[in-house]
């Protein structure tokens, strides 16, 4: 087998080195955007932008399971008598008092006077 | 790294992953003419080499997260320029509605016209056209782009011997073609 090589310099496209950089020109002209994307995606404020979307994620998720527990924990009788008093007008403080059947002492009853006035 | 040793083409993938625009031009500069090579090998037209290599350069980047081994980027890059060649190649095929061989084959004028202006280059194009493709990449990577049997195995999935034997056809088929050249160029003198 011959191993002489054969002399493809003139097929090569580093040869002219004008014409060269003026194709490496063009590749980077090309490449200009998707550079310009990636300095930003590597900034701080790339950073954050990267983490938002997931954040906002984690975030609705949070208050959908915080909502659930807090509607499935909430004390239904307690809201409930206190819902029916309210609605018929009772304060608040003596429905708690009628309903625990508790007498409250004269101190109690002159702080909760202002709401009983309402 | 110390100073005065080359910079790594990991060195320089990491950097073009940040949006480093001289690391990404040094990459260019550093394997465009393997690139070329490859391109000129599937497509056996040098307009055509240069539009895949463009194309394949900046397809490079945005698929960079891809590049597993970035001190093989060399590789991994002429996958890529190969892929395009490949693709350009039907796409010329289809629009032209020619069969493939004939679509390779560019006559001297054809290569010569805008990029190929000398006419060596233009006879060594056509030459190169009229191999087949594989024996065409072996012989522009290892004459054109230095590269050594091994790398050149491992690149396009051959063995050292294949290589080698690619190389020797391709050299013979050139001799052959660009001989005869020649000979008419003499006889009509």
């Amino acid at each position: 087998m011959t191993e002489e090589p054969i002399d493809l310099g003139p097929l090569d496209p580093t040869a002219d080195a004008a014409r060269f950089d003026a194709t490496v020109a063009a590749v980077m002209r090309d490449a200009a955007l998707e550079l310009r994307r990636r300095r930003l995606g590597w900034t701080a404020m790339g950073q954050l932008d990267r983490w938002r979307r997931p954040m906002l994620a984690a975030a609705a998720v949070m208050v959908l399971v915080s909502g659930a527990v807090l509607w499935q924990t909430r004390p239904r009788s307690l809201q409930t008598e206190t819902g029916v008093a309210e609605a018929l007008g009772v304060p608040t403080q003596l429905a708690t008092w009628v309903r625990d059947d508790a007498l409250p002492s004269p101190e109690q009853l002159l702080f909760a006077l202002p709401e009983i006035d309402q | 790294m110390a100073p005065g040793e080359p910079v790594t083409d990991a060195s320089l993938v990491q950097q073009a992953r940040h949006g480093d625009a001289a690391a990404f031009e040094m990459l260019v500069r550093r394997h465009y003419r393997a690139a070329y090579a490859v391109a000129l090998g599937v497509s056996g037209n040098g307009m055509d080499a240069e539009d895949v290599c463009q194309d394949a350069f900046v397809k490079a980047l945005r698929r960079l997260d891809d590049c597993r081994n970035p001190e093989r980027f060399a590789a991994w890059l002429l996958r890529i320029v190969r892929n395009r060649a490949h693709n350009f190649r039907d796409y010329r095929r289809i629009r032209a509605g020619v069969p493939l061989d004939d679509v390779n084959v560019s006559s001297p004028s054809d290569a010569g016209r805008d990029v190929i202006r000398s006419e060596l280059r233009a006879k060594l194009q056509a030459a190169i056209a009229e191999l087949p493709p594989r024996e065409r990449e072996v012989v522009l990577l290892h004459d054109l782009e230095g590269w050594r049997h091994r790398a050149i195995a491992e690149s396009l999935d051959i063995s050292e011997g294949r290589s080698r034997q690619h190389l020797f056809q391709a050299r013979r088929k050139l001799r052959e073609l660009l001989g005869s050249e020649l000979l008419k160029e003499y006889l009509h003198d």
